[in-house]
């Protein structure tokens, strides 16, 4: 790595200074079970694109992974235990706010002239290249000049809108909180269901479809939404079905603009398969990403669930209620694939994988996460988003009621419930 | 008949030539095709000459064996007044009221065969009288009598078809025209109503279809409300856009080669508060070269075009994008295929198996209506015309028994009756007699029949 890494003093609890150059980042990681606490003391300083406020304490907790860059300069303060901490001058973010640059010219084209549709913005690459960070820094940097672009989060494994399993938009009008993320106000969520794509590819794309559909009708109901374009983050599959998805993607919502993040032959298979109006751009991952294992991974779905529930530090609290048997209708979306030779001639075997599948209630329910389904019938329920999610604590067999944590008192809004397949959540505090 | 007298030699050649068995061979199809060379011109003329020697030939018989018949107009039959002996009568005419009748086709082949002198009123007929009174469109259609005189020549015994022997109904009614009429018309008239009622059934189907779409409509828009309940802008476009991609400006690895990349300035008001770019800005990217990955599918190349799925070229916009590539995506493979000379028997169908086995089928599966009364009556449209059997010395009119075959007769041009009118016409019959389809060729007869036979079919155990 060309890093010219600074390394500062180590694990010293106390109070830390660091003075950081223009066009440089300040990255550090929170060691495990410590908290950190960010002092901008002098100068201007933003983390992934939103600013910091001049003298405010930002606590961090354990497991995050900050990056505080600043374009003239500043002074931070760190106290806490942090895992590593240096200072990188060589950062992508001149790359990175050359695309907003790019972004913002095309919006206020769309701005003058009515016949233009806003900028949607497509961010594909393989995993742990930073995907998620660079979304977020566009969308903050738009919300900071006031547009109000939709994010649209395909990523079902890490989505920074909603729980796992899950897939939506969501309309950003105000950068995201630096310590809690996005706010959350009225996402369009849908039910997926599994951690990966691959899981059922099927109803992944027919989600991609319905959430691109829900898109353009916001974009023509809202003028400063459909100005203010989309951005469209993707999962790291990048290979095979995957690559089918990201294409797919593409065409449903009719993408003006696809950032690869570091990968050329993705890079130079999307400028082939795309068409010619479609912008298909090489960018640089910033030094500053980690691999994360598997095991981070599902800590971070966990603490994603979690966060659901009980809030980033804990600051809500859910309500735990039991629900009859006969008052809910528990269902999962895709049954597994028939051969079509077991069928009978001309039945199509293409829809089995967006089927649903009635789950009797019992004890293997326990642990796993529910979607509360907006859908009136039965007929509607693949189309339909999500209202909430709540999780079956336990399961009286002899009373028939299912112990539910949910983050609203009951009863539940609807009764069509529709269960996760490998995604769980043990409600420990 | 014959007003003068011959002379003995006269008479002796007149009665050979006459009774030369053979008629003067038919031309078949294809010389029928002009080519305009002088040989056929010779020869269509010279067939013309034959024919016209043969028709002027003058018949001479003795008056002693010729029958006397009398055409009755209104029965559309003939009467023999004086019968002469003949082994005709053995297997001809028959007796209704005590008088002996002739069908108008046996009285013409009889004639034809110098066998009959027919009078209409005092007058006898010429030949050709006889065909244009007799021959008749409802009932002797030319063809028929085409059939019936051929059979007859070949020494069949040729019997109108009695529609009453060998059904499959225990007691069998005596079945006369008008009843059969009746009962014809009876079945149009139940066929009739089944369309109307199958007219409904399409209109209710109809009905239901649109049904479904306008719910499928209410529930899209119910999803977008949950999202979007502001109301819609009309000023918004929803077409997306070709922009000119030379005036905005993206930082891109791809197009760089030097290890440095020169960043623009950039203008203020496209930055947040507090961003500011006014000097160019070098970035170093650092770049590696990652290594060439061993992918079969990125080395493997395809000589045929088709495989190289190129992207659409001319597309401005994504709708035309969209609609070019579905077209693209229905005939890239298609088209190649349909550039040779030979083609494929299911064209660019994009379907299920289901779709191509259909369209495969030339024959239509057949649903076949229930075996009700209707099937009993031979009402159909297509039944037998003639009853033919083999020469017999011990044939009786009375009793002619079991016919060695049923004949329908068809013409050429008329439409080939569909399998479900073949297969209800052989479930007519009980007996196992061969039902034989004659069909008329511009006087050349062929005859057709349907056989059973077993499809193969798989050992299952």
């Amino acid at each position: 790595m060309a890093e010219v890494k600074e390394e500062t003093q180590k694990v010293n609890p106390d109070k830390v200074e660091f003075k950081l150059e223009k066009d440089t980042e300040l990255r550090f990681e929170v060691e495990n079970g410590a908290n950190v606490v960010l002092e901008l003391s002098a100068g201007q300083a933003e983390i992934f694109g939103a600013e910091l406020t001049k003298n405010k304490k930002y606590t961090f907790s354990s497991g995050f992974k900050v990056a505080v860059f600043t374009w003239h300069g500043c002074q931070i303060n760190l106290v806490g235990k942090t895992e590593v901490a240096y200072i990188a001058k060589d950062t992508p973010m001149t790359m990175y706010l050359n695309c907003h640059t790019a972004l913002e010219q095309m919006r206020k084209k769309a701005e003058d002239d009515f016949s233009i549709r806003g900028p949607r913005v497509m961010i594909v690459g393989p995993g742990d290249v930073g995907k998620s960070t660079l979304c977020r820094l566009l969308c903050n940097y738009a919300a900071r000049l006031g547009r109000a672009p939709i994010l649209i989060d395909l990523d079902v494994g890490q989505t920074e809108i909603s729980i796992p399993g899950t897939m939506g938009a969501l309309s950003i009008d105000r950068p995201a909180d630096i310590e809690e993320g996005y706010a959350l106000n009225a996402p369009l969520i849908y039910h997926f269901g599994h951690k990966s794509p691959s899981d059922n590819l099927k109803l992944y794309n027919l989600l991609i479809t319905r959430i691109a559909e829900s898109v353009s009708l916001r974009c023509e109901s809202s003028s400063r939404a459909n100005i203010s374009g989309a951005i469209i983050n993707t999962c790291g599959w990048v290979r095979g079905g995957g690559y089918q998805a990201i294409v797919h993607a593409a065409t449903a919502f009719e993408v003006d603009v696809i950032l690869v993040m570091d990968q050329e032959r993705l890079h130079s298979e999307l400028s082939k398969d795309m068409p010619n109006f479609v912008k298909v751009v090489l960018l640089p991952k910033s030094g500053g990403v980690v691999e994360r294992s598997k095991i981070v991974r599902r800590d971070a779905r966990d603490a994603r669930i979690k966060e659901y529930f009980y809030g980033i530090r804990n600051s809500l609290y859910p309500h735990t209620f039991g629900v009859p048997y006969s008052e809910v209708t528990i269902y999962k979306i895709g049954a597994p694939a028939l051969p079509e030779a077991m069928l009978p001639l001309g039945v199509s075997a293409q829809d089995s994988r967006t089927k649903l599948v009635p789950i009797q209630p019992s004890g293997a329910l326990r642990h796993h996460i529910l979607s509360v389904s907006s859908a009136n019938s039965t007929e509607e329920i693949v189309d339909s988003n999500v209202l909430g999610f709540i999780v079956i604590t336990e399961v009286d067999i002899d009373r028939k009621i299912f112990s539910i944590l949910s983050p609203t008192p009951g009863p539940l809004p609807r009764h069509i419930l529709l269960v996760m397949d490998d995604i769980q959540f043990m409600d420990f505090k | 008949m014959a007003a003068r007298y011959l002379r003995a030699e006269e008479l002796g050649s007149n009665i050979a030539k006459f009774c030369s068995p053979d008629l003067p061979q038919g031309s078949g199809l294809k010389s029928d095709e002009p080519d305009g060379s002088w040989l056929q011109a010779k020869q269509i003329d010279h067939y013309h000459r034959e024919r016209k020697e043969l028709l002027n030939e003058e018949r001479v018989q003795v008056s002693k064996t010729l029958t006397k018949a009398q055409w009755d107009p209104v029965a559309q039959k003939v009467e023999v007044i004086s019968k002469a002996m003949h082994q005709f009568w053995k297997v001809m005419g028959h007796v209704e009221e005590g008088r002996f009748w002739l069908q108008p086709e046996e009285a013409l082949f009889l004639m034809d065969e110098g066998v009959v002198e027919i009078y209409h009123g005092e007058v006898p007929l010429s030949l050709q009288q006889a065909y244009g009174m007799f021959l008749n469109c409802s009932t002797l259609p030319p063809e028929r009598y085409q059939v019936y005189s051929h059979l007859c020549r070949l020494g069949y015994i040729v019997r109108r078809h009695v529609p009453a022997c060998g059904l499959r109904m225990t007691t069998a009614p005596k079945v006369d025209d008008e009843q059969m009429k009746e009962e014809s018309s009876e079945s149009t008239s139940q066929i009739k109503r089944k369309l109307s009622e199958s007219d409904v059934d399409t209109k209710r189907i109809k009905e239901s279809t649109t049904e479904e779409c306008v719910v499928d409509q209410t529930a899209k828009l119910s999803v977008a409300d949950a999202w979007s309940p502001v109301p819609k802008d009309q000023r918004v476009c929803k077409k997306s856009h070709s922009w000119n991609f030379a005036e905005i400006n993206f930082p891109d690895l791809s197009v760089v080669e030097d290890k440095v990349m020169t960043l623009p300035s950039l203008p203020s008001d496209l930055l947040p508060s507090g961003i500011s770019r006014d000097e160019p800005t070098k970035y170093r990217p650092n770049r590696y070269k990652q290594p060439a990955e061993a992918d079969a599918s990125d080395q493997m190349e395809f000589s045929c075009d088709a495989f190289n799925t190129s992207p659409v070229e001319n597309a401005s916009n994504w709708q035309e994008w969209k609609t070019q590539s579905r077209h693209k995506c229905n005939n890239a493979l298609v088209d190649l295929v349909h550039n040779g000379k030979t083609k494929p028997l299911v064209d660019s169908v994009v379907g299920d198996s289901h779709q191509v086995l259909s369209r495969l089928q030339i024959f239509k599966p057949l649903i076949l209506p229930e075996k009700s009364e209707d099937a009993c009556t031979p009402s159909s449209p297509v039944s037998p015309v003639f009853d033919v059997h083999l020469p017999n010395a011990n044939f009786k009119k009375t009793n002619p028994g079991t016919p060695d075959l049923r004949v329908c007769v068809y013409r050429q041009s008329e439409m080939v009756p569909d399998l479900s009118q073949i297969v209800k016409l052989s479930e007519l019959y009980e007996d196992n007699v061969l039902l034989q389809w004659a069909v008329v060729d511009n006087g050349d007869v062929a005859f057709y029949s349907f056989n059973q036979i077993d499809l193969p079919v798989d050992l299952t155990d």
